[in-house]
Formats: structure tokens, sequence, C-alpha cells
């Protein structure tokens, strides 16, 4: 379950750089960006290390792939993440497609 | 807290409730309409009252005095869902004075639809028991005075008097930025406790309050003055996003628990709806406040990320070292993080913070200087009337960072 954790920090390392590496005259990307940042963050209470992973095609897959990851260790996550997640898929529906 | 918007979602609700009593247990009297108009008062009083309303509802009030229905009775959960819907709209009553007429009057129309659906199924409730007179016409007055309202559509409001919620007065961006720009220094000026969160948070941080002082400083400000500001905010927002964007292979653990709610608390203060809540002037004055901040947090930053670097406490995943690493320390993965042993990681890293912070300087400059102009300008000309001066032009001309004599992130 540790693995599938550092999985999903290591996709949502690659959502945050896909998203700050991208065009964004919206400001949104930078928003969402950040709160990708504060998720990590948050997982590493956990204390577990990020996996490194190679990039896929959009911080929008990026994110779904990482959240399909943090569902697998969902036993692992605090409860207090998975408010921020549904938001975050939320934002990535309009935002995260880059 | 329940915001504006969640509680007009609940006043429908609980209206609803309401008019499925008349299928079901009718009250026949008013019990319950006291707390009924007087919270609708209330609201009313806020974003305006229609005229013909009042006496009406004092006449309810009067006639429904001290009467109650029972704790469970819809119209009591109405009363109470109005109760707080005025205590948060009358909370902050600035934000009602912003709204606008759109949102006010859809306010108003959802109160007010909710009196007519009450006011309607207590009036067939006293028709079916031949409850006394004068209740049954001073309820069909209401009934009739609100029965416009009752044929708008509802609506979420479009200003930020939707979002608005009980709970302690959102504190101000000042405020904010302070606290922020505190925890910021505070952990990265620590030799034990900065984290690549901190780098990239603060990083990101900086790139939104650039991005929120740009648009601020163009808004209402066409002139060619504004447009270079605009550039050299946007240059630096472009710089610390880039700073922010730490390439995956790199990476610097650890816990920054209290930034990120200081970092939490000034993207919610830079939100545009909550910026729009502010006039032009207090906006950009703050902004600029909080820009000086970022130029002290962005020293600390580069500071720091050279301490970390030229310690080499990065962590480096082997991947990217290439194969020799592997060759020379068998025993070792691809996917294993180990101390960045001198790539050019931390070097690109450095470069991009120190030329962000340029870029901020440049801009923070720019921003004083047109602050300074206009303040110049209001003291020596309280007119409504904008004109360039020749200090104003100059600014054109100096692109280039200046000392920054007398700032202080305190003024």
């Amino acid at each position: 379950m540790e693995a599938e954790l550092a999985q999903a920090l290591g996709h949502l390392r690659q959502a945050s750089h896909q998203l700050l590496s991208a065009d964004d005259p919206s400001g949104r990307a930078l928003v969402l960006a950040a709160q990708i940042l504060d998720l990590e963050e948050v997982l590493g209470d956990l204390e577990v290390e990020p996996t490194y992973v190679s990039a896929v095609d959009t911080a929008s897959q990026s994110l779904v792939i990482a959240i399909r990851h943090l569902i697998q260790a969902a036993p692992l996550v605090p409860s207090s993440v998975w408010p921020r997640v549904r938001s975050l898929l939320a934002e990535a529906d309009d935002h995260g497609n880059r | 807290m329940a915001t504006v918007d969640a509680l007009l979602a609940a006043l429908r609700e609980r209206t609803r409730e309401v008019a499925l009593q008349q299928y079901n247990a009718p009250d026949p009297s008013m019990l319950g309409w006291h707390r009924l108009a007087r919270n609708s008062m209330r609201i009313l009083q806020t974003v305006g009252t229609p005229p013909e309303l009042v006496p009406i509802l004092r006449d309810v009030l009067d006639e429904a005095e001290l009467t109650e229905a029972h704790d469970n009775a819809p119209i009591t959960a109405m009363g109470y869902t109005l109760g707080v819907l005025a205590d948060t709209v009358n909370s902050h009553p600035e934000f009602a004075a912003l709204a606008g007429h759109s949102d006010r009057a859809q306010l108003r129309s959802c109160v007010l639809s909710g009196l007519h659906d009450a006011a309607t199924v207590t009036l067939t409730a006293m028709h079916a028991t031949n409850t006394s007179t004068p209740s049954r016409d001073l309820i069909r007055a209401l009934a009739e005075a609100t029965e416009a309202a009752s044929y708008v559509p509802w609506r979420p409001l479009s200003t930020p008097l939707g979002q608005l919620a009980l709970g302690p007065r959102p504190r101000g961006l000042d405020e904010v930025a302070a606290a922020w720009a505190a925890s910021a220094i505070d952990i990265l000026s620590s030799r034990t406790r900065t984290t690549g969160y901190a780098f990239q948070r603060t990083a990101s941080s900086i790139a939104q309050l650039c991005y929120a002082a740009a648009t601020a400083f163009t808004s209402q400000d066409a002139k060619s003055t504004g447009r270079v500001v605009e550039a050299a905010l946007t240059s630096a927002r472009q710089h610390w996003r880039q700073a922010a964007d730490w390439p995956t292979e790199v990476r610097l653990g650890g816990h920054a628990t209290e930034l990120r709610h200081r970092s939490q608390d000034l993207d919610e203060a830079l939100a545009p709806e909550r910026l729009s809540t502010m006039d032009h002037r207090s906006r950009q004055e703050s902004l600029q406040s909080a820009l000086l901040r970022a130029t002290e947090v962005g020293n600390s930053h580069e500071s720091a990320l050279v301490r970390v670097v030229q310690g080499g406490e990065l962590w480096i995943v082997v991947q990217a070292l290439g194969p020799a690493y592997l060759t020379r320390h068998p025993g070792t993965h691809r996917t294993d993080w180990v101390l960045d042993p001198g790539t050019s990681y931390g070097p690109k890293l450095i470069q991009a913070v120190h030329r962000a912070n340029r870029a901020l300087e440049d801009a923070t400059h720019m921003v004083d200087e047109v602050q300074s102009t206009n303040l110049g300008d209001r003291s020596r000309r309280p007119s409504r009337w904008e004109t360039v001066t020749a200090s104003t032009r100059s600014v054109h001309a100096s692109r280039a960072p200046q000392p920054r004599q007398g700032r202080s992130v305190g003024r």
C-alpha cells in the first residue's frame, strides 16, 4: 500500500510540473499547481518517499493516475485529503488538460 | 458555516416542506409567523423592502406575537433558516452593498417567494378551519404582495455575497500577506526545516501575487504607464512560475504545515472575488505592500536555495545521474533517491530564482514609482481627471531596478 502512495506522489509531482511549465494566460494552471503542491505536503506527513515516474501526456492524466493510486492506498490516506482530491478533479476537468 | 448561497438553497427546501404540509397536517393558525416575519424583515432591510410590504409585515409581527409553532414544524425550520440567513447577510453589510442590483433583487425574491408560499399554505389552512377574519385578511394581503416574486426562478448569486458565511471576519490582504511572509521567511531561514515544498510554494505564491497585481494595476488604467507596469509584473510572474517548477528528478523532503495554511490564506485573499470587494485604490495599496513583502520572501528563498545546493542537501533520482553512476555504485537502483553529487540541477534552480528576484524587484520598483506619482497627483490635484505628469512618463524610461530607498515591508 505504501508503494501505491509513493506512485501517487510521483504522479502528483509530474502533474504540478506539467502545470507550472505550461502556458497559463488565465493563471488557473498556477492555482491548480499550488493546490497539488499542498496535497503533496499533506501526504508528506505519511513519510513515504515519492517514486520517480515518467510523465504522461497531460497534467490532468497525471492527476487521474495519482488519484487511482491514492484510492488503492485509501486506508493510509487521511480523510482530509479526499475533499481536496474531489476539488482538484473538478478543477482539472476545466483547466488540467494541458 | 453555510454560505448565503447554501442558505438560500436550504430556504428553498424548507419552503417546499411548508408547501407539502398542506396535504399533510395544515397548521390552522399563525403559529411560527412571528419568527418568519421578523427574520424576513431583517434581510429585507439590508437588500431593500418593497414599500407596500412594510405595513403588512409589521401587522403580521403584531398579530403573531410570541406564538410559536412546535419545534419540528416546517414553518419553524423556515423561520430559523431565515434567521441564519439574516445573521450571515448582516454580518458584512458591505458585501450586500457591493453585490449589485441583480444579486440584491435575487436575494429579495428568494425571501419574498418563501413568504408567499408560507402565506398560501397558511391561508388554505385558515379557510379549512374558519380562522378569524383579520388574520386571514392579513395573510391574504401578504400572499398577494409577494406573489410576483414567486415567479422569479431561483439561481445562485453571482457576486461574493453568495460565498459569504458566518465566522471570523475575513482578514485583509495586508494581514494575510504579513502572516504568509513571516511563515515563509521563518521556514526558509531555518537550516533544518527548509523543504522543497517551501521553495516551490513560496515561488508559486509570489507568481500568483504578481498576477493579481498585474490585473489591479491595469484593469482601470489603460494608459501606457499601466501597460509598462503590467508587463513588468507579468514578467516577474513568469519568472516565479519557472522558479516554482522544480524538475521531478529533484526533491527536498520535510514538513511545512504552517506555511501551507498561510499560503492557502494568501490564495483566498488574492482570489478575484475577494479582491473585488476592495475599492480600486485600497486594492492597489494592499498589493503594493504585499509585493514588498514578497521581495523579502524572494530574497530569503534565494539565500536558502544557495545554502541547500551548496551544502549538497538536494536529493536526486539515480536515473538522472546516468548509467555510469549505477556502474560505480552497485546495488543502487534507477529509482533510488540519493544526495545530489553536484549536478547542474541545483545551479539551474538558483539561476531561476535569481532571475525571478531581479524581475520582481524591477516590477516592485515600477509599482512604487506609479503609486508615488499617483499619491502626488492626488494631493496636488483632487480632480476626477487623471493627467500624465512628467514624473509618470519617467517611469517608462527607468526600466532598470533602482536602489529602493526608504522602502520597508512595514510601510
